[in-house]
């Protein structure tokens, strides 16, 4: 992962790892929330408002990956609070009782751990601090991240 | 998309239909005698299904409140559903997108934003929508009609 910060190779490397395709896609229009991550049965699709400056931008695509990487919090997929600002008029029961319930595996959640130590691991690598390119928060949501999985592991590569 | 355009008018049996179509199980829709029957054991009015195929079909068009309160319960919209065209709108801008949620198999939905107009659910459906295309076909739609075929918005 190349210094500046790369978005599209730091996607590239959550991809890889969770062996899930990861496809960041412009925006078509700016109606609508300026960042949308939705997880599809076989891979996870970021959608980002273009017409905005590099840093915003890799700001957005960030959170959304942040959100994919350590949504492990999550007990259902389905957030409640993300249906209720998404569909605010509808019955909670009868929104569960057509989308059914889905949670995360054991297993999903230890793979979203391992992706972010090795995604911050070569964040490391390339120096102290995070490049000068980086915005204030998409340093706090790296170190969020970092936080989450509390500590370092070994380098397995 | 409708941009201010005022609410479109619908009649009685037009929203019921509606319901039924968009609020339905994996395959298929509810049947008239199932929500009858769920409308009872709810506590509900004693209602029929005949007469639930009556109001879809326009052949009654005066339920009274508790009826319409129970339909609406049923199907888990606001009873203003039935009377405020504008809620109406919300409301069916949320059906739909809940519907192509559940057809595109969508396990999860996280975005950033302060405040959703109605505009923002069709640019949200419209993602799952490209989303879609570019998967291609490879999960095969489930044998009930498609949910989208909504041109509305």
């Amino acid at each position: 992962m190349p210094t500046p910060f790369d978005v599209h190779a730091f996607s590239q490397v959550v991809a890889e790892r969770r062996g899930r395709e990861v496809h960041l896609l412009p925006k078509t229009t700016s109606a609508g929330p300026c960042g949308v991550w939705l997880a599809m049965p076989d891979a996870d699709y970021v959608f980002y408002e273009q017409s905005t400056s590099v840093l915003h931008r890799d700001h957005i695509i960030l959170h959304e990956l942040g959100h994919l990487l350590s949504d492990h919090d999550a007990s259902e997929l389905m957030d409640d609070d993300v249906l209720r600002e998404l569909l605010p008029n509808l019955d909670l029961a009868m929104i569960r009782r057509l989308l059914g319930r889905t949670t995360y595996t054991a297993v999903e959640e230890q793979e979203a751990e391992m992706i972010a130590t090795l995604v911050l691991q070569r964040a490391d690598r390339r120096g102290a601090a995070p490049p000068a390119a980086t915005s204030g928060e998409v340093t706090l949501v790296l170190a969020r991240l970092q936080a989450t999985l509390g500590g370092e592991s070994p380098d397995r590569r | 998309m409708a941009d201010v355009e005022p609410p479109v008018r619908r009649t009685l049996a037009e929203k019921v239909d509606h319901l039924f179509s968009q609020v339905r199980p994996t395959k298929g829709e509810y049947s008239y005698e199932h929500v009858a029957s769920a409308i009872r054991e709810g506590g509900g009015p004693t209602i029929s299904a005949t007469y639930l195929w009556q109001l879809r079909k326009g052949l009654r068009d005066n339920p009274t409140m508790k009826h319409l309160e129970a339909l609406s319960s049923f199907f888990g919209v606001p009873p203003a559903y039935f009377f405020d065209d504008a809620m109406a709108e919300r409301v069916d801008a949320e059906l739909s997108l809940l519907a192509t949620m559940r057809d595109a198999s969508v396990r999860s939905v996280a975005l950033r934003a302060s405040g959703l107009s109605p505009e923002s659910l069709v640019t949200i459906a419209d993602m799952i929508e490209r989303v879609r295309k570019l998967e291609g076909l490879k999960d095969e739609p489930t044998s009930t009609q498609p949910g989208k075929g909504n041109t509305e918005g």
